[in-house]
């Protein structure tokens, strides 16, 4: 909120610098936002948080700065010095029910003279963001800003009936609002009404027709307070926020109804001509409520907050805001109605601290706490599997939570991805199903700032829904390679990424998670991104899946280069992974190795020749190393050549020659009977 | 002799040769060396019909194979020579460049998050972590924002469908473990974050929080102001200093924001701290004694204190990032930097 300082010193004398002003208020929890100098006159710019709704005023902030410095109020507008007669004006009002509108008043003034303001009225509404309409208009406005209660002030002549009916909107009714918006409505907005319909919208904004025009002799002044949440969600609804909505939302000042009434009045007839005709209209069904009083002790305070201030430390800020304050050492505090943010001893605590200062309250030294705190294990894991990327040279990436459908639909990814109801733009309308979108994203990004070798990953939530209809939050980690796997220097070998250049550093992650039972088998086609594809298995659970970017998807992408990537569900890797382990002592007995250099069938895969190495290897097989892969066209069609290096080992004895001979003899005996392998040179 | 020995030995002295070998002419003379008309190989195989017969497929065939092996890592090395290095250049020049691998990095927010929560388990907090979809009442009611109240403005929030929402604070943890256990309770939970934003130099949608909580019997403001004040220190430096402000959370009361020290001007001002000499970094403030009630706490038995941190914001003037777009752009230019 914007207020003048001119305007704020005809409440309270201003002694000190605006920079310091400014500083203060903050430090007492005003925050200032902002100077700006307008001619003589200097305007701060408030922060006013939503539990303050009596700083929504000149006269509110006038009264904070009067307790700030120690001083009096030099004049207050809510102050009535003769007694107020509500006899009733010649509009009557009546209300529907009391919960929507505990209060009502108003009065009519007659002859008023239309025309414009002076100009330091129009002057200061315009400093506070309001423009000037008309001198009618123009003082409810300033009433606004002066004492924070909003104003309706409607043309008599469209008063049907004389009456007014404060009810909820019917099923079918509508009204064109001041800003020329038809606005259809429903029992869940609270209307003023005539005889006859709307004539506007509660706490909200009036209706065009009932507004003060040219011509507009008579009018009525409404000044009532109207349930808080029911002007939200009317606002809400209708997706407007005005001068008098903020201030209802936030709760009015039901005492302050007549005040704001009196004062008004006055203006008008001060600045308008005009005569109250009747007298004042007041409805209101008061609950009997005593006083609101909060009860603390010193000692408590002193406690909570850490403190050691005295009874007169603590009393003395209270009674400058305006509390009266009873009592020695148990105290009682009498909360006066602008002050509808205080109600419990905690709220008393706030007003002592933004009085007194943080600064009084020592830096506490006694956090000697009698144990360690700890973190979850999976986030120790999760540390572990990122700095094994990075230890490979692969850069993280963080990208926001949110894609498009569009992209979505692109990757086909088959599963329901969740969508948000109030996207901020429209390609950030789902939440990511997977990873594989951002990073897809950064890589065209860094593709269009030069950088094409790129080694990235990510690790984060992703969304989908479950059957039940819920929405879960797998952990995922994805990455991918492409470009060149060093920088170009004068030695590299340089080569390209490739498949197996990713897939050895997955293998490589599985290696360090002490996961042994991993498998990759060709992917069953839920990914039509990919080719050259593959599904990772830990024992029989699909975690993930590893390949190489279509070339569709990669123009779609713009990206030049070939793309592989995978992405792995992480929860079914974290269960596995264990920090429980132990140290094996070194074989007691030497390995032997052997090549062996096979003739292989093309539609026969590593993994099948792995799988019957060790199973016909009787456990004495160690290791099964595929070091070399051949061609020739001397070779028969369909034959490829893999020389495996095999080592050898029993935990029991040194193996003699014969019996490895024997175990390879099984091998390849296997070898030819499962997959039609012969031994080369044999063929 | 042993045959499989006589094998192995020959395949490493011709891999030791290959290895040192850098021209063509050399590779060519290993390969008459090896397998030329009177090579080594050639003429061990030409020997065999001295063997015993029962010596005789066995020796042939693993001969055979090495003399297989041999080609094809020739062929190999010969291609190697080509690419590399050609035969005139060879010269040592210990200036030159090592050959260097590409290093990874991890994320800033990363690296951030990670200190902040150290520095944080060292003062005795424990990490909970919650979801990032979360219903009304955690997100707001058990937080004493109540429905259709204007609080909720502060955090203006994504919803999805069947009245979910997506967290716009770490808080809701804080209710799920005082569901869950009684006091003492401390507990740090970081986190990603939502609010309706659009980006901008200092806003973004998707955030990052680390919010912490202290309940037990007589915790005091004081306690707060000393928790922050060492993370403070441990963070930016140990000559930093803090500044606390009122401020309004509904679930706190008292609240404050709390300022530090610019780290980088030491309070004279400068661009960082747009010339102030402190930088926001977190809200905080006691616990409101509403939210005890929502989770089963007695008010008047427990206090303590809870704060939130944004990991954004406390990076952002640690490292001097001016623009919070740059987290989430992934600019490799930027994370290579950390």
């Amino acid at each position: 909120m914007k207020v003048s300082i001119e305007w704020l010193k005809e409440f309270v004398d201003i002694d000190i610098s605006i920079d310091e002003l400014a500083r203060r208020l903050t430090e007492q929890g005003v925050s200032v936002e902002g100077v700006e100098q307008i001619g003589e006159d200097y305007v701060l710019d408030l922060e006013i948080t939503p539990n303050r709704p009596d700083l929504l005023s000149v006269f509110g902030i006038a009264r904070e700065i009067k307790a700030m410095l120690g001083k009096e109020n030099k004049k207050n507008p809510f102050r009535i010095t003769e007694e107020v007669r509500t006899t009733g004006s010649n509009i009557r009002v009546k209300i529907e029910n009391f919960s929507d509108c505990p209060r009502y008043t108003g009065c009519s003034i007659e002859n008023i003279e239309l025309g414009s303001s002076p100009d330091w009225i129009k002057r200061r509404l315009e400093i506070m963001g309001i423009r000037s309409l008309n001198n009618v208009v123009d003082v409810t406005n300033y009433i606004l800003l002066e004492m924070g209660h909003p104003l309706h002030a409607f043309d008599s002549e469209c008063i049907k009936g004389n009456k007014i009916n404060v009810r909820r909107a019917k099923e079918g009714e509508s009204i064109v609002t001041l800003d020329g918006e038809t606005r259809k409505l429903d029992s869940d907005f609270l209307v003023i009404a005539d005889s006859e319909k709307p004539i506007a919208l509660a706490g909200i904004m009036g209706g065009e027709k009932s507004e003060i025009k040219n011509e507009t002799r008579n009018i009525f002044i409404e000044s009532a307070f109207f349930s808080p949440t029911l002007i939200r969600k009317g606002a809400k609804r209708l997706n407007i926020s005005t001068e008098s909505s903020y201030r209802f939302e936030r709760k009015a000042d039901i005492n302050s109804l007549i005040p704001a009434l009196l004062r008004t009045n006055e203006l008008i007839i001060k600045f308008c001509s005009g005569e109250m005709k009747g007298g004042i209209t007041d409805i209101y069904k008061k609950e009997e409520e005593e006083k609101k009083k909060v009860f603390f002790s010193i000692e408590w305070l002193n406690g909570f907050l850490g403190s050691n201030l005295s009874r007169k430390e603590i009393i003395e800020p209270l009674t400058a805001l305006d509390l009266n304050v009873k009592g020695n050492t148990s105290l009682e505090v009498e909360i006066p109605s602008f002050r509808r943010d205080i109600g419990i001893k905690e709220d008393i605590a706030e007003e002592v601290i933004r009085m007194v200062g943080f600064d009084s309250i020592p830096s506490s030294n006694k956090i000697t706490f009698e144990k360690v705190g700890s973190i979850p294990e999976n986030s120790l894991k999760i540390n572990k599997i990122k700095n094994y990327f990075v230890s490979l040279g692969y850069d993280e990436v963080v990208n926001i939570s949110f894609v498009s459908n569009g992209e979505i639909n692109t990757l086909k990814i088959g599963k329901e991805p969740a969508v948000i109801q109030n996207p901020i733009t429209s390609n950030l309308t789902h939440l990511r199903p997977t990873l594989i979108i951002g990073l897809l994203k950064t890589m065209k990004k860094n593709i269009s700032i030069g950088i094409r070798d790129v080694r990235i990953f990510e690790l984060g939530n992703t969304f989908v829904y479950t059957s039940q209809g819920k929405i879960d939050e797998p952990l995922r980690i994805s990455g991918a390679i492409s470009g060149h796997l060093k920088n170009h220097d004068w030695r590299a070998e340089n080569r390209r990424a490739d498949y197996y250049d990713l897939k050895g550093d997955i293998e490589g992650l599985f290696d360090v998670s002490r996961i042994k039972d991993v498998r990759f088998e060709k992917k069953e086609g839920d990914f039509a991104f990919l080719i050259e594809g593959s599904n990772i298995y830990i024992e029989n659970d699909k975690v993930g899946f590893i390949g190489s970017l279509s070339k569709e998807i990669r123009d779609k992408f713009d990206l030049l280069e070939k793309v592989f990537l995978f992405e792995i569900e992480l929860a079914p890797l974290l269960t596995r992974i264990s920090f429980d382990y132990k140290f094996k002592p070194f074989p007691r007995f030497p390995a032997v190795l052997r090549d062996l250099c096979l003739l292989v069938p093309e539609n026969v895969t590593h993994h099948q020749i792995e799988k019957i190495i060790k199973n016909s290897g009787k456990k004495l097989v160690e290791g099964i190393q595929l070091f070399d892969t051949y061609y020739n066209k001397k070779f028969s069609p369909g034959l490829r050549s893999f020389t495996y290096s095999l080592t050898f080992r029993s935990n029991n004895e040194t193996l003699n020659d014969a019996r490895v001979n024997a175990t390879v003899e099984e091998i390849l005996q296997s070898l030819d009977n499962g997959l039609g392998i012969k031994l080369r040179g044999e063929e | 002799m042993n045959l499989k020995k006589e094998i192995e030995d020959i395949k490493n002295e011709i891999s030791r040769e290959l290895n040192l070998s850098t021209s063509k002419k050399e590779i060519e003379n290993i390969r008459i060396k090896y397998l030329g008309r009177k090579g080594i190989i050639t003429q061990k195989l030409k020997n065999i019909k001295h063997l015993k017969d029962e010596e005789k497929p066995l020796y042939g065939k693993e001969l055979n194979i090495l003399k297989l092996t041999i080609e094809e890592e020739i062929a190999k090395r010969g291609q190697e020579i080509t690419k590399t290095v050609k035969e005139e250049e060879q010269f040592f020049d210990w200036t030159m460049p090592g050959d260097r691998r590409w290093l990874g990095h991890l994320h800033p927010l990363t690296t951030t998050m990670d200190e902040i929560v150290e520095v944080f388990l060292r003062m005795g907090f424990t990490v909970e972590l919650g979801p990032d979809v979360e219903t009304d009442f955690y997100n707001f009611e058990a937080l004493n924002f109540p429905k259709n109240h204007p609080s909720r403005d502060i955090q203006d929030t994504f919803y999805l469908e069947n009245n979910l929402l997506l967290r716009t604070h770490t808080s809701p943890v804080q209710i799920r473990v005082m569901e869950k256990i009684k006091p003492p309770i401390r507990i740090i939970s970081p986190g990603r974050c939502y609010r309706v934003d659009n980006f901008d130099s200092s806003h973004s949608p998707v955030f990052h929080q680390v919010e912490g909580l202290y309940v037990d019997e007589n915790v005091s403001l004081s306690d707060l102001i000393g928790t922050l004040d060492i993370f403070a220190k441990a963070v930016f430096g140990s000559s930093t200093r803090t500044k606390f402000v009122p401020h309004f959370f509904p679930f706190t009361e008292p609240s404050a924001e709390v300022l530090v020290s610019c780290p980088f001007c030491k309070e004279k001002g400068c661009s960082t701290c747009k010339h102030t000499g402190w930088i926001e970094i977190l809200g905080c403030g006691m616990v409101h004694p509403a939210v005890y009630r929502s989770v089963g706490y007695d008010p008047d038995k427990y206090s303590g204190f809870a704060f939130g941190l944004g990991i954004e914001r406390v990076c952002m003037p640690k490292y001097g990032i001016n623009d919070m777009r740059l987290f989430f752009e992934n600019d490799l230019r930027f994370t290579k930097q950390f």
